[in-house]
């Protein structure tokens, strides 16, 4: 049976391999030719890929709930003794799985798509959903011969290897599927781009279609870092939630970028400027997503022999290699029809705060990705093999991350075309003195640092920027209305979702960006050996080491160090941090101690002990961490919002629908 | 005895003094508490900051990619020790991390030199970011330039058009008023 079910898993690879690249093929001479049957065909195609993949990632899951220890997959990340939840995220635990689920996802979006376009973009959707079945018919080929999720061992061993204990958590089930979502649903814009390059329909059609695929995309991309920073923080252990490790820039990247191409289609659905530019960004934003899924997935960066010894990684550089000529080619020779249809009218206007909203966020991206490649630079030009970790990239973006916060104030509420004086100061006067303010009494309070200050009064100042717009257009509709403040602003919120969801998303950004600002800055730490009934201060808490324990769970050895934590006028209460010697896993992990409040969070490590009883441990004050959270979920807020369907949106989809008829009965147009 | 107390909050760094002991006790604490970090400013503390500011400067070699301050493997707890010992024999930060780049390579920094080629690590990012900023302004001159053209070309035609306009409107206006 098992044997059986596996076979049927390789075998649904193989065929829809076949499938997909058969589908890409038939949808693109089906549009080509203009052969409804051909194009038909391929509809048909991408709901049998889906079905396809959907089979074999059954069929692995099916090898993991039946403990077939006969795969080596299923050997390398499940044991016997493994959670059921945890036994079914296993999925992705690997190289293997994880190209599997990128397949599946890129399969389910795409019958998405073809779904959701039977009606409408007929002419760009066969080139879309080719692009799209092409790409999967490579990443089935990579899982074919070179990663195959379902090889099975000469011999079946008894009991797997188990999972990485770090992996039992649940930031497992959040952190990779949020992040290969996004990933993923970058795919949607860039299919619908090449679409509009190839069609020669490069009108914003297909920025419209594919607007909330971006947004889909580029929330679940944010989303997915926003888990692996909370997945860090609670259970590597380390008081921290951001490392600055090169997977960690690889899925960062394609964020910042997808940032901008998120702005700039603006900018062209408006203006209809910057047609190069938006092509540019989400050929780069694409080719980045491939770029951070070869870098999680290849063991390129964690040693170069892995990288060698399996295929997967050369493969992945000639297809990132395949898109870039592809895309760049086609973009050069279509250069003639994507002249602008305006020009910029002054240096002080939104179009061009906008292009410095870019620029700032691909020159972040560039940053990263400079600091990313630079040891193999100084390699080949030096031949000496150097560092670039945390420090680096803190220094270097900086700045400009201070310059984006700044712009964020300005991008949305300065004029379009040329910014009159008044428009100046009636948008930015009032939230410049008030963040003037915000910094002085900073400075006379808490701290004197000029950098902090710097980025405290940046933020405030956005902050203000926005309060102001949503305050003046509430009390416009009160006065209009003669509605309550609060429902003035919800119906103000609703009356233009995009416009008042991007709003936001832009508030949860600089409430996420106060929680970096204060914990990065004003962290403090503490480490010390304590004999039981010693304690050690840190700010104003004192921690008393209470003593250890031990116990024994299923699959763990766990010793418990307990401590009291008091601090002036408040009532003490008790912390543990523990360390869990796992059975298959030779370095034990830890389980941290946190304790939050909304100023800061107390973060507990125990380091070590010794045989006379006494614990060492390492113990953290970071400031509003969990603002970094707080504003994590107004994000989701924000972006939901933005994404809810709009009334005006449907009236403009409607009059699209009849020009569509029209267009069907006058053949030729 | 207030002002006493206040004097010792301000002489010592509040985040190093216990003061959670209640009443008298608590007052006698401070007292010495105070006075023992006005004779020996450098209590544990401050060393633990300065361990700590310098393995932040360098890479565990554990292979977890993390900063020496970050990884608790006993790799980075060995390494911490050494810049314990080493601060404690009066080894200035250069000299520790000179020690360090002598025992495992110019990789065990955090972060490229800011010397040498590795100073194109530091500012190629900026000069990216200028060279962008300047093609910028390039094309935003070059679309400015050729707009006003644009309108000194049309505007007179647009002004003749303007005054026909204008005409008529007058003559209906008298027509009808």
């Amino acid at each position: 049976m098992n044997v059986f079910v596996t076979d049927v898993g390789y075998g649904a690879l193989v065929i829809g391999l076949l499938i997909a690249a058969y589908t890409a093929v038939a949808a693109a001479s089906g549009a080509m030719k203009g052969y409804p049957e051909l194009l038909r065909s391929a509809r048909n195609g991408v709901l049998v890929a889906f079905g396809l993949t959907t089979i074999s990632s059954a069929a692995l899951v099916y090898a993991f709930f039946s403990r077939d220890f006969g795969v080596k997959y299923v050997t390398q990340y499940s044991s016997r003794d493994l959670d059921p939840i945890f036994t079914f995220a296993a999925w992705w635990a690997g190289q293997a799985g994880s190209l599997l689920l990128w397949a599946w996802v890129l399969a389910m979006f795409a019958m998405i798509i073809v779904v959701q376009n039977k009606e409408q973009n007929r002419r760009l959707l066969p080139y879309a959903t080719s692009i799209m079945m092409a790409l999967l018919a490579f990443f089935l080929l990579v899982m074919i011969f070179a990663a195959n999720p379902f090889e099975r061992l000469p011999v079946t061993p008894a009991d797997g290897e188990g999972l990485n204990p770090l992996l039992e958590n649940f930031g497992m089930f959040f952190h990779p599927t949020t992040l290969y979502i996004g990933y993923v649903g970058f795919t949607v814009p860039f299919a619908f781009a090449m679409a509009a390059l190839i069609t020669r329909r490069l009108d914003d059609q297909w920025i419209r279609s594919t607007r909330r695929w971006t947004l889909f995309a580029w929330f679940f991309l944010g989303l997915g870092n926003l888990f692996g920073a909370q997945w860090a923080y609670v259970e590597l252990g380390w008081g921290g939630y951001w490392g600055w490790d090169p997977v960690e820039s690889a899925s960062f990247m394609p964020w910042l970028t997808g940032t901008a191409y998120l702005h700039s289609v603006m900018i062209q659905q408006r203006r209809g400027m910057l047609k190069v530019w938006n092509m540019l960004l989400i050929i780069i934003t694409f080719s980045l997503s491939i770029f951070g899924t070869l870098l999680t997935r290849s063991g390129i960066l964690s040693s170069v022999h892995t990288f060698a010894q399996s295929a997967v990684g050369p493969m992945f550089m000639a297809l990132i290699g395949v898109l870039l000529v592809f895309s760049i080619g086609l973009l050069l020779d279509r250069l003639a029809l994507l002249k602008s249809e305006n020009e910029i009218d002054s240096f002080v206007s939104r179009e061009a705060s906008f292009l410095l909203n870019n620029l700032l966020l691909v020159g972040a991206a560039f940053a990263v990705f400079w600091g990313t490649v630079f040891p193999l630079i100084s390699e080949a030009v030096r031949g000496v093999k150097i560092t670039v970790g945390p420090p680096f990239y803190n220094q270097v973006s900086a700045p400009i991350f201070l310059g984006m916060v700044i712009l964020m104030g300005i991008c949305p509420l300065i004029g379009w075309r040329k910014a009159s004086t008044e428009n100046l100061i009636r948008n930015f006067l009032y939230p410049l003195a008030g963040a003037i303010l915000v910094a002085a009494a900073l400075y006379f309070a808490l701290f004197k640092e000029w950098y902090a200050i710097l980025a405290f009064w940046a933020l405030a100042f956005v902050m203000l920027t926005i309060t102001l717009e949503f305050f003046r257009g509430a009390r416009a509709r009160h006065r209009a209305t003669g509605q309550d403040y609060l429902s003035a602003l919800g119906a103000l919120i609703w009356a233009n979702k995009p416009r008042y969801g991007g709003y936001i998303v832009h508030i949860g950004v600089i409430v996420l960006a106060i929680g970096v600002a204060a914990s990065q800055f004003y962290s403090a730490s503490v480490e010390s050996n304590l004999q039981v009934g010693d304690s050690l201060s840190i700010k104003d808490y004192k921690v008393t080491f209470l003593g250890l324990s031990q116990y024994q769970t299923q699959s763990r050895h766990v010793i418990s160090a307990a401590v009291e934590i008091s601090q002036p006028g408040q009532k003490p209460f008790r912390m543990n941090s523990e360390k869990l010697f796992h059975k298959e896993h030779e370095n034990p992990t830890t389980e941290v101690g946190i304790r939050t409040t909304a100023l800061e969070d107390l973060y507990l490590i125990l380091n070590g002990w010794e045989n006379d009883g006494s614990a060492s441990f390492k113990v953290l004050v970071n400031p509003m961490v969990v603002w970094i959270w707080i504003g994590g979920v107004i994000l989701l807020v924000g972006t939901a919002v933005a994404f809810w369907p709009d009334a005006r949106e449907s009236r403009r989809f409607v009059a699209q629908q009849a020009v569509a008829r029209r267009e069907a009965v006058v053949p030729g147009v | 005895m207030f002002r006493i107390l206040a004097l010792i909050r301000l002489l010592a760094p509040i985040h190093s003094l216990t003061l959670i002991v209640a009443g008298p006790i608590r007052s006698l604490a401070l007292i010495v508490a105070g006075l023992a970090l006005f004779i020996f400013p450098t209590v544990a503390l401050a060393d633990t900051t300065q361990v700590d500011a310098i393995s932040n400067e360098l890479m565990c070699q554990c292979g977890c990619t993390m900063v020496v301050t970050s990884c608790e493997c006993s790799t980075a707890a060995q390494m911490r020790e050494v810049i314990q010992t080493q601060l404690g024999e009066g080894k200035t930060k250069t000299d520790i991390l000179q020690y360090f780049v002598g025992q495992y390579g110019e990789a065990v920094l955090s972060a490229p030199t800011k010397e040498g080629f590795n100073l194109t690590a530091w500012i190629t990012p900026f000069v990216g970011i200028l060279a962008g900023l300047g093609l910028v302004y390039l094309i935003l001159r070059a679309w400015l330039h050729h707009r006003r053209q644009v309108v000194q070309e049309v505007l007179p035609r647009f002004q003749a058009d303007l005054n026909v306009y204008n005409d008529r409107i007058e003559r209906e206006l008298e027509l009808y008023s």
